[in-house]
């Protein structure tokens, strides 16, 4: 029915158990639609959010999958502006899931902030001493540049391609990448690196303040190294899940290899930064504070095994996994890796937005527990919903990796 | 915010913040126009999209063909 729309010599399944696939990712959708139009009419009572709880489940989503996404930014920094070929056959994935990521952040944003008519706030009354601001302006624009790098991919479709206008746009666009790419790379910079600073710099809770050069904190540049640490591992782990799921070799494992190589790198540095970053704030911030370290630690569920978990499993672990060039080219090993990675980093961002709020900051003062209802939940799966089907409809319609022909050739 | 706005300040704060936001904004609107004059002028040269497209392009799905 649809095959007309499929790229030439690739194979697909059939359309009917294509649209069982989507309806899981249909249903996360339908969940989220309701919880939004929930929060929206009704306001952000339907949540738990409160006036301690300010940055809840959203955010942590939102920071999450903005880290996630820096593959894009990185990937195409690699490609384009530092010249790494073999990245070719990963950079459009890439795209798209940096695409969907930013995509499904901003939307989330959008319910987050209670009133979106009121969104351009932000930016028509900006107030330039905001870190939070210069996150929102970079993220807006990021995701403009993020879907103008998703054009040409779209514009190959089989059918699109045939129209000249939109041929000869597509291939102009694609001779142009690498501006579009290093301007996405200045952007993302600033964006994952304010993400940081904004909580690096709130003074008045010494549980997340930071020292740092000029007016920017160490988090600022912790933020940025485990975004692209971070972003390249999540590609890899897309592209094998979509490896599993369609049972055939998508990327070379140059490709492959080449990205695993340089997160090795950069989640190696980061580890011994934020260690660093942590005796930092051991020996410095928290005395002067006139706390000791496990005042942070004593009550509610938030206990030392998150230290642990962070720096040591989810990072020390697979810097050192993916450093071995034997245990990374073992399939078992890199996917774990890259799981334990992505996992450290979402932790990471969990605990600046959740466990932060949730310490007490005055002697007097409680610690605060915090529980997404079902509402929020909704819209934070609804991007996952949301991420499935449009990578899913991109793999099936566009030629997402340039090698599929090559590595799985159709027989007759 | 636009220098037009009445909550702009001529300061250095103000010039480094919406400067480079303008910056980044012009280049990506510029990017965009050469791409649209570009195909303009593509196709009114008359020229029809090549099957397999010149040795020197960069394409992103027929790069292997390179």
């Amino acid at each position: 029915m649809d095959s007309p729309l499929i790229p030439e010599g690739v194979k697909r399944c059939s359309p009917k158990l294509f649209f069982l696939w989507t309806l899981p990712w249909l249903g996360l959708l339908a969940w989220g639609g309701i919880s939004a139009f929930l929060c929206l009419y009704k306001g952000l009572n339907q949540t738990n959010m409160s006036n301690i709880f300010a940055f809840a489940l959203w955010i942590v989503f939102d920071l999450a999958v903005i880290a996630l996404g820096a593959g894009a930014f990185f990937t195409g920094f690699l490609t384009y502006i530092i010249g790494k070929g073999e990245l070719k056959n990963i950079i459009n994935a890439a795209v798209i899931i940096g695409f969907i990521c930013y995509s499904g952040a901003v939307a989330m944003l959008g319910i987050d902030i209670g009133q979106p008519i009121r969104g351009w706030f932000i930016f028509w009354h900006a107030n330039v001493h905001s870190m939070l601001v210069e996150v929102s302006f970079c993220i807006t624009c990021y995701l403009m540049v993020l879907g103008i790098e998703f054009i040409p991919i779209i514009l190959e479709n089989r059918q699109l391609d045939k129209v000249p206008e939109l041929h000869f746009f597509g291939h102009n666009l694609h001779e142009i990448m690498a501006v579009f790419a290093a301007t996405g790379t200045f952007l993302s910079f600033f964006h994952q690196g304010s993400l940081g600073g904004m909580y690096g710099v709130m003074y008045a809770r010494p549980f997340a303040a930071r020292g740092g050069f000029y007016v920017w904190p160490w988090t600022f540049f912790l933020f940025i190294l485990s975004a692209i640490a971070a972003g390249p591992c999540f590609t890899i782990l897309c592209t094998k899940l979509a490896e599993k799921i369609t049972r055939k070799k998508l990327v070379p494992d140059r490709a492959v290899q080449t990205l695993a190589k340089i997160s090795a790198w950069l989640l190696a540095s980061y580890m011994v930064l934020k260690i660093a970053d942590t005796l930092g704030w051991l020996y410095g911030i928290v005395p002067k504070a006139g706390l000791q370290f496990m005042d942070f630690y004593r009550e509610g569920p938030y206990g030392v095994w998150l230290v642990v978990a962070e720096l040591l499993i989810c990072g020390i672990v697979p810097a050192i996994i993916l450093m071995i060039p034997k245990a990374r080219e073992h399939g078992g090993w890199l996917i774990t890796a890259c799981l334990l990675t992505c996992t450290g980093i979402v932790l990471n961002r969990f605990v600046f937005i959740v466990v932060n709020l949730a310490i007490p900051v005055m002697p007097f003062d409680r610690f605060w527990s915090y529980l997404p209802t079902w509402q929020e939940w909704g819209i934070g799966m609804a991007v996952v919903g949301y991420g499935f089907l449009l990578f899913s409809l991109a793999y099936r319609y566009l030629p997402v990796f340039p090698m599929e022909k090559n590595l799985n050739p159709v027989s007759e | 915010m636009t220098p037009f706005s009445f909550e702009w300040h001529w300061n250095v704060d103000y010039l480094v913040f919406m400067g480079l936001l303008y910056i980044a904004l012009t280049i990506v609107a510029c990017g965009l126009i050469y791409c649209l004059v570009k195909t303009w002028m593509d196709l009114s040269a008359g020229e029809s999209p090549p099957e397999a497209p010149p040795e020197q392009l960069i394409y992103r799905t027929r790069y292997q063909q390179y």
